[in-house]
């Protein structure tokens, strides 16, 4: 009972939380200087071109007004028109987010499998020399430029070698029917192997580079996780009955070194899925970041209300799971 | 050690795998492509351009932003279409027109058996829809947009559009208007099918029918776009089957699209990419000088450039010609008037104030201010069409005037922070632009006395625009336009920089690529060798 106590409150507190950003979010993104109006109109912003179009926009009404009908009408699932596009905010959030959430997950992917073997070898021989390259790279990974990285691999994989197309989702003239909008799904879904190919070729490179920061925490983490839990009595314990050290590593000591690696994977997502502008930029990956780097830059008020409140949620719904998780990870803790 | 070479052993094989897989495949996927260099006989021919944006609204009489002209001029066409670079007229949809002896009613013959994309006929109830839609208040299928071209060119000047038969029609204007013909070429004037604007009202931004060469395909939104040649298409179709205009927004990733072959031109060049562009013989460049200019707006009534001399000082203060150099680095020109030399009507026996430090300082002086003063210069961060890197410009500028003793500060806003201070009159001086149909009306009306917030409108300027707006003699229009730039000149009225080029990178096996004046990619006689 005390577990689904916990659950509901959990789930309750999404609504202030909710309404708390949008509140500050939408405070804002008035307090910047500049209106829709202004960047539409650019250079031929007159005083009666600017009056008539913020008119018919509805920007002539009260800040606290203004609000008031946007809460009013997200309450009843309605989160207006995008002020660039005339497009639903929530078609628009909707057609960009798969891309998101595909090239997240990829990252997130490459970098647990790859942080995690890395950060548990490197525990296991510590101080060797792969222990040392591990934590050299990690530094590497964290501090390197994802911008200039994603240009070089572009430049080497696809300009040079020819082995990777430069950019996009998808080959131009290649169909896929669109499912989920989640490119390797859909192809598997459609049996269009081809499409499948194609989709995941054009996925490594944005996913590898963006993968580097993550992984990079993802070693380090993992490995004083792991360097801890080695010292345990038990881990003495399971060498000394003469346990295979492979067992011992993944089977006992992994599952308890997890706990602070679920946490900054749990972050890791999040993050990545506010949409990781520079990778998306570069990669001409048509995702959630570039949407809202757009739509801040037009003062498209809508939308961006609409991406953060979605970004606010994703935050609140990976952090509950993470937490959730915990209790998996150790029967000790209970909620 | 040995468990450690295991692991690396299997590492090594995890990526040998992978390699191997993606390795394989490219050859495989190679095949397959569709985006090839050299097309076979019988395949068809695609066309793929990079470019920064995406449209958004593909509405011929909405469509305004960067990234969806390109796509109008393919998909749409006028009465009349231009054939020069002065953007005169020759026919399109019109096959003769003329207008009274007053020239305040022009009437169209219009071509016969036209067809739009989606079956319907073109003829003169289109082109009175066309018009009225967007000039019309509260018409039921204005469509969707923000701010027309249409009505911001010719709102005030046409007064009716009547269809006298089914092929013949007329615009009845309030006064007569110079610039209407060549307004009339221009893309927000094209002809949009009744029927789908009808059928599809708010939703026609984005399923566009036009009776041009091209049909809109598929559109996917911020990845691309693509149109197919229209197989009841009236006149000569052209040799490319299909284009795919792709959205690719690093530069740097689009010129590696373009040496990956993956695409087959791109759109705006850095001038750092100039070089590698140049020294690779699969590639050309394409450079227009654009109908557009990057301009100091003063403040006539900031102290102290509410005194012309201090307004000069300014001009010779500044080292323009090495600005321009290593700022645009062969991607623009030096400014002198306020419409780019390009255009008819350009004053070009006006020098411009030389650098001359000690003259500004002299003229300081006499001003009273030659112990030197405190300035805030103004601009905006981040490129637009006429200038890519602002905030070097305006460091360069307020270095020099440093060096008369103007103690400047420079303050860096994005741009719709930039403009309120404009418009509210706040600045001193600050940087902006123009872009805009290369006629001068757009350049010394539009800009000079409607555009600038700077707070000079001298009546003379009014009359001398209205003047050439109200003749259809060339000769006469220009002695007016000259007279104009003139006067600008001698008040020292407006900084000007720059014009800047608009280009292109082309692989060398594409012929027939245009890039028009107003910076649109125009692929009506591409072809592949």
């Amino acid at each position: 009972m005390a577990f689904y106590r916990y659950l509901l409150k959990r789930l309750l507190i999404v609504v202030p939380t909710l309404l708390g950003a949008s509140i500050i979010v939408f405070l804002m993104i008035h307090l910047i200087p500049g209106d829709p109006v202004t960047v539409m109109l650019g250079e031929r912003a007159t005083d009666a071109a600017r009056e008539a179009l913020i008119q018919k926009l509805g920007l002539d009404q009260p800040l606290h007004v203004q609000f008031w009908t946007w809460l009013t009408n997200v309450a009843q699932g309605d989160f207006g028109i995008s002020i660039r596009t005339n497009t639903a905010v929530t078609e628009e959030i909707f057609s960009r987010l798969p891309a998101t959430v595909e090239l997240t997950f990829a990252a997130i992917f490459i970098a647990v499998v790859f942080g995690i073997f890395f950060g548990v070898t490197a525990a296991r021989y510590r101080n060797s020399i792969f222990d040392q390259m591990a934590i050299g790279f990690s530094l590497l990974g964290v501090s390197i430029p994802i911008f200039w990285l994603g240009m070089m691999m572009i430049f080497l994989f696809s300009v040079v070698m020819g082995w990777l197309p430069v950019s996009g989702r998808l080959t131009l003239g290649i169909s896929l029917e669109t499912i989920t909008g989640l490119y390797l799904i859909d192809s598997l879904l459609t049996a269009n192997m081809r499409a499948f190919w194609d989709a995941l070729r054009h996925l490594v490179m944005p996913a590898a580079a963006l993968s580097t920061v993550s992984l990079a925490l993802f070693v380090r983490v993992t490995r004083s996780s792991m360097l801890d839990v080695l010292n345990e009595d038990y881990v003495r314990t399971a060498r000394a009955k003469g346990l295979n050290m492979n067992i011992v590593i993944y089977k006992h000591a992994l599952k308890n070194a997890l706990i602070p690696i679920v946490t900054v994977v749990g972050l890791s997502v999040a993050q990545l899925l506010g949409g990781a502008v520079l990778t998306e930029t570069v990669f001409s990956w048509p995702g959630i970041g570039r949407l809202l780097i757009t739509s801040i830059g037009f003062r498209d008020y809508p939308l961006i209300q609409g991406i953060v409140f979605m970004l606010v949620f994703a935050f609140i719904i990976i952090n509950l799971l993470v937490d959730l998780i915990y209790a998996y990870l150790d029967p000790r803790i209970r909620y | 050690m040995r468990g450690n070479g295991k692991y690396l052993l299997v590492f090594a094989l995890i990526l040998v795998l992978i390699l191997s897989v993606f390795g394989c495949d490219q050859e495989e996927a190679a095949m397959d492509e569709p985006v090839v260099d050299e097309p076979a006989e019988d395949e068809e021919s695609i066309f793929i351009v990079a470019r920064t944006n995406d449209a958004v609204n593909l509405d011929a009489g909405w469509a305004y932003y960067d990234g969806e002209i390109d796509l109008i001029y393919h998909m749409y066409e006028g009465l009349v279409k231009y054939i020069d670079d002065d953007l005169n007229v020759g026919p399109s949809l019109a096959t003769d027109w003329y207008s009274d002896e007053e020239g305040k009613v022009w009437t169209f013959e219009l071509r016969e058996g036209v067809k739009f994309h989606d079956g319907s006929d073109f003829n003169a109830d289109a082109v009175v829809f066309t018009f009225e839609r967007i000039l019309q208040e509260d018409h039921p299928y204005a469509g969707m947009g923000d701010w027309s071209y249409l009505d911001y060119l010719l709102g005030d000047v046409i007064a009716e559009v009547n269809a006298i038969d089914d092929y013949t029609v007329e615009f009845v204007l309030n006064d007569v208007f110079a610039p209407f013909m060549t307004y009339m070429g221009l893309y927000s004037q094209f002809i949009i099918s009744p029927t789908s604007a009808q059928e599809n009202k708010d939703e026609f931004y984005r399923n566009p029918v036009g009776t041009g060469p091209y049909m809109m395909e598929e559109w996917r939104s911020d990845e691309y776009t693509s149109m197919v040649l229209f197989d009841d298409y009236w006149g000569d179709k052209p040799a490319i089957d299909k284009i795919i205009w792709k959205v690719v927004p690093d530069a740097s990733t689009r010129l590696m699209e373009l040496q990956a072959g993956e695409v087959h031109a791109i759109k705006t060049i850095l001038p750092e990419q100039l070089e590698t562009i140049e020294s690779d013989d699969a590639l050309y460049l394409e450079q227009v000088p654009g109908a557009n200019i990057f301009l100091g707006n003063i403040n006539h009534e900031a102290e102290p450039f509410d005194d012309v001399r201090m307004r000069q000082a300014l001009m010779h203060a500044v080292d323009f010609d090495s600005l321009v150099d290593s700022v645009y680095e062969g991607l623009g020109t030096r400014a002198i008037n306020s419409m780019p030399p390009t255009i008819f009507g350009y004053n070009a026996d006006i020098e411009p104030y030389p650098y001359d430090p000690d003259q500004a300082m002299e003229l300081m002086a006499d001003a009273g201010y030659g112990d030197g003063f405190d300035m805030d210069i103004h601009v905006f961060s981040g490129a637009r069409v006429y200038i890519g890197r602002p905030v070097d410009v305006a460091e360069l500028i307020a270095s020099d005037l440093r060096a008369v003793g103007i103690n400047t500060n420079v303050i860096v806003n994005e741009w719709a922070a930039h403009s309120e201070i404009i418009s509210s009159h706040q600045h001193q001086l600050a940087f902006t632009g123009w872009y805009d149909v290369a006629h001068p009306n757009n350049f010394l009306r539009a800009l000079v006395l409607e555009g600038m917030e700077n707070n000079y409108k001298p009546d003379i300027l009014w009359e001398l625009a209205d003047k050439a707006n109200a003749t259809y003699d060339r000769d006469l229009q220009e002695e007016y336009y000259l007279e104009m730039q003139q006067i600008l000149h001698d008040d020292a009225a407006i900084m000007h920089i720059a014009h800047s080029d608009y280009t292109a990178a082309i692989t060398a096996d594409a012929g027939g690529f245009v890039l028009d004046p107003i910076g649109n990619v125009i692929l009506l006689d591409a072809y592949f060798e």
